[in-house]
């Protein structure tokens, strides 16, 4: 008997099979006898569950033979039951863990290997990969951090048709936050609204969060017991999920009359205007991260925006060195890719303000997938 | 023709509901204490990169730093200085009590401006301290910053925050005492919500609800009834409890970023097998605190549990350490672990979370633990004590 794991009810086996495919595939173009994931993110998308909180957990996808994962003894039984990767192999702790590691890939017959590291990414330690070069000597390691990041970037359908409904959730979320918006209400409690309405319809939880007033200076705010007044701005980041998947939206409200606030709005709409008519197949990220800082640069508002203009989004929304809308990113943008479009302005004195959409590219151009106007919202 | 006086533009005031939550004087305390064991260490400096260890030294928990780490320069002489991503800038502002912040904009800026902060501080040619072997530094970023000072000497010091944060401060463990009594609310909530028929989902949302109500958020590492309690680490689904089947739960509480954990385990009804489990269990857990007094070393505990677990003949139903160090954050990579032939000594004001969770392969598990604090001759329990496994008719 097998007991009922809990794990999110997963994608097809097919759609398991084409990740590790696409990852198989990297590593025999680069020349690499393996690419190893052991970027957390990474390991979910390919496997559906998650090996170990405390140490390494590589994922190794060989160029020829079956995939294997190393994980804490420890988490063995649910990593087996939930995994679309069959072969597990095991350490007991953090002393023991590069050991089981050199012994696994020398039982792969990869002691020898020339082996693709995430090297640009902080779930694998300097250490962890100086200690494994000592265990194999032979070993040639290359960095590969940003493949398994641009695969990830391209959605399947499947995928497509799970953040559909992560959309529909965010729509509920924004419906909440919008009736949420009665004078002398904290952010705690809107939070808790939108975090309802999305649970109700099966969400596994709200990303994201809401600022009142002052708050909105806070980059990353938490949300506290702020509680909304007259003339105050407030914004959200927000998304429902489905499956681990995320369709991020940033909507603002002002409570009456906030001119200043008002105009701040204005221009990071346009902004979000200016990536929707640019954002196509074929274009860069630089090309549409400069659409949209020129809307805010010409509005005198470039100390205001202080980040990158949008990050692929999907799985868990956001991860290092996932593809980024921003300066000097020259990868063509293709059909199938997912990105989420945040133009948060905060002016000291004034407060934040911020507009987004989650824009899937199409043949074409782009769909809005949440579908919501870009109005501001007044109260 | 009059002079007008343009008075400079103050500076705002704060912003409501920030701050970190200790006094500037206990952080400056800590960072003294780092810079002990740097200078011990023959350093000149440390970059502190892992989120606890930024969290412990400054107040801002470096939750921003998904996109590239954000270090928090520490030397002798010199103002703490944070690099952070110039998007966070304001919140690390906010949150922490470091004075002296460089911004960087776009991730690839990073490891030049690492750099300069660096070299403004006279350490481009110095022997830097970085956590090598902890979370949130990538190997790239590593040698990039190497490329950017190739006269640097990078030294690890993975483990020299974890080290001095084991040991706690007074303040600390008044905010340890107070997630304590919202941990054992949880499990309250937890053993009043055995009942025929309840979902794991149910128990969740009663006991978060109480934590919360009282100021903390309740974090639960697994929340499991019946057969499911074999998983490791299962997160709580809508799977009913049903008569004759235990239940699981390893519950913490956060207070201002600090933790306490408890394991416990009930059954409704009768199951021999996961009550038998359980005894031996409570036996290795009383074994391992009898051991805990100054001057041990962390694997001695490891061995009193194990020995218990091996002697009753469940040696396979063990797969873990006997504890670790428990505190800011439930647990990160490079804490003190009570692990087979761990030499670090225990001394007192350390905080250890000792769970002892046994499992019969895909039938059932139990756990039973508590969260303590060594004294100068022994240890106290934090909280009740009430380790029994709670039988519900």
């Amino acid at each position: 008997m097998t007991p009922e794991t809990g794990a999110l009810p997963a994608f097809s086996e097919t759609e398991y099979r084409r990740r590790r495919e696409d990852v198989r595939n990297a590593a025999v173009e680069r020349g690499l006898d393996a690419i190893v994931a052991t970027y957390a993110l990474h390991a979910e998308w390919l496997t559906s569950t998650w090996g170990s909180q405390f140490w390494v957990a590589p994922v190794i996808v060989p160029a020829s033979g079956e995939p294997a994962v190393l994980v804490r003894r420890f988490d063995e039984d649910r990593v087996r039951l939930e995994s679309r990767i069959q072969r597990v192999a095991t350490y007991f702790d953090h002393d023991d863990a590069i050991d089981a590691w050199a012994e696994l890939l020398h039982d792969m017959g990869l002691g020898r290997a020339r082996l693709g590291l995430e090297l640009d990414n902080g779930d694998l330690t300097h250490r962890d990969v100086t200690e494994l070069q000592a265990r194999l000597p032979h070993l040639v390691v290359e960095d590969v951090s940003s493949v398994v990041p641009h695969l990830m970037a391209v959605k399947s359908d499947e995928e497509i048709a799970v953040m559909r409904i992560a959309a529909r959730r965010t729509r509920l979320a924004v419906g909440a936050f919008k009736s949420g918006l009665q004078p002398g209400a904290t952010e705690i409690a809107v939070r808790a609204a939108m975090e309802a309405a999305v649970l109700a319809d099966g969400s596994e939880g709200l990303r994201g969060g809401v600022s009142f007033g002052a708050g909105t200076l806070i980059p990353h705010n938490s949300e506290g017991p702020r509680r909304i007044a007259a003339g105050d701005p407030a914004y959200i980041e927000c998304s429902g999920y489905h499956l681990g998947y995320c369709a991020t939206l940033c909507r603002s409200a002002v409570v009456g009359r906030n001119r200043a606030a008002e105009r701040l709005y204005d221009v990071a709409r346009a902004a979000v205007d200016a990536i929707e008519a640019t954002l196509r197949p074929g274009t860069t990220g630089d090309a549409v991260d400069a659409a949209a800082r020129g809307v805010v640069d010409r509005a005198g508002l470039g100390p205001a925006f202080r980040h990158r203009t949008g990050y692929s989004v999907g799985l868990r929304a956001n991860g290092r060195l996932n593809l980024s809308l921003k300066p000097g990113a020259t990868e063509p943008i293709e059909a199938g890719m997912a990105f989420h479009t945040p133009i948060i302005l905060i002016q000291p004195g004034v407060g934040g303000m911020a507009c987004s959409e989650t824009f899937l590219v199409t043949a074409s151009g782009v769909e809005c997938l949440v579908g919501l106007g870009r109005e501001l919202i007044r109260v | 023709m009059t002079n007008t006086i343009i008075s400079e533009p103050t500076a705002p005031a704060p912003i409501p509901r920030t701050g970190a939550p200790f006094p500037r004087d206990e952080y400056a305390r800590r960072r003294e204490a780092v810079l002990g064991k740097v200078a011990e260490a023959g350093l000149d400096a440390i970059a502190v990169t892992a989120h606890s260890h930024q969290e412990y030294l400054s107040g801002y928990d470096g939750s921003g730093d998904y996109f590239g780490p954000f270090p928090l320069i520490l030397a002798p002489g010199c103002p703490a200085t944070y690099v952070v991503r110039r998007y966070d800038e304001d919140a690390v502002r906010a949150a922490s009590v470091i004075d002296d912040i460089v911004p960087y904009t776009h991730l690839a800026d990073a490891p030049r401006v690492w750099a300069s902060a660096l070299r403004a501080l006279g350490l481009d040619r110095a022997r830097l301290g970085l956590e090598l072997d902890a979370w949130n530094l990538a190997p790239a970023d590593v040698a990039r910053l190497q490329a950017e000072l190739p006269n640097l000497t990078i030294v690890d010091v993975s483990r020299i925050v974890a080290q001095v944060a084991a040991v706690k401060t007074p303040l600390e463990l008044q905010v340890m005492r107070r997630a304590m009594v919202l941990t054992e609310l949880a499990v309250d909530e937890f053993r009043a919500g055995i009942a025929d028929g309840a979902t794991e989902m149910e128990v969740l949302g009663r006991l978060g609800a109480a934590v919360q109500g009282g100021g903390g958020a309740a974090i639960v590492s697994a929340l499991l009834f019946g057969q499911r309690t074999a998983l490791p680490h299962g997160q709580p689904s809508d799977h009913r409890l049903r008569r004759d089947e235990p239940a699981f739960i390893e519950v913490g509480a956060e207070v201002d970023g600090y933790v306490t954990g408890l394991c416990r385990t009930a059954i409704l009804g009768r199951h021999s097998g996961a009550e038998q489990l359980h005894a031996v269990a409570l036996d290795a857990l009383e074994a391992g605190l009898e051991t805990i007094r100054p001057g041990i070393a962390a694997g001695d505990v490891d061995a009193a549990s194990r020995t218990v677990i091996e002697r009753a003949g469940r040696a396979s139903a063990f797969r873990h350490r006997a504890g670790y160090q428990i505190g800011l954050m439930w647990n990160d990579r490079g804490n003190l672990s009570l692990e087979p032939d761990a030499v670090d000594t225990i001394v007192p004001g350390m905080t250890l979370h000792l769970p002892i969770i046994l499992f019969e392969r895909a039938s059932y598990g139990v756990g039973v633990s508590e969260t303590v604090l060594v004294t100068a001759d022994g240890h106290e329990v934090l909280g009740r004590g009430d380790r029994a496994l709670h039988l519900v008719p």
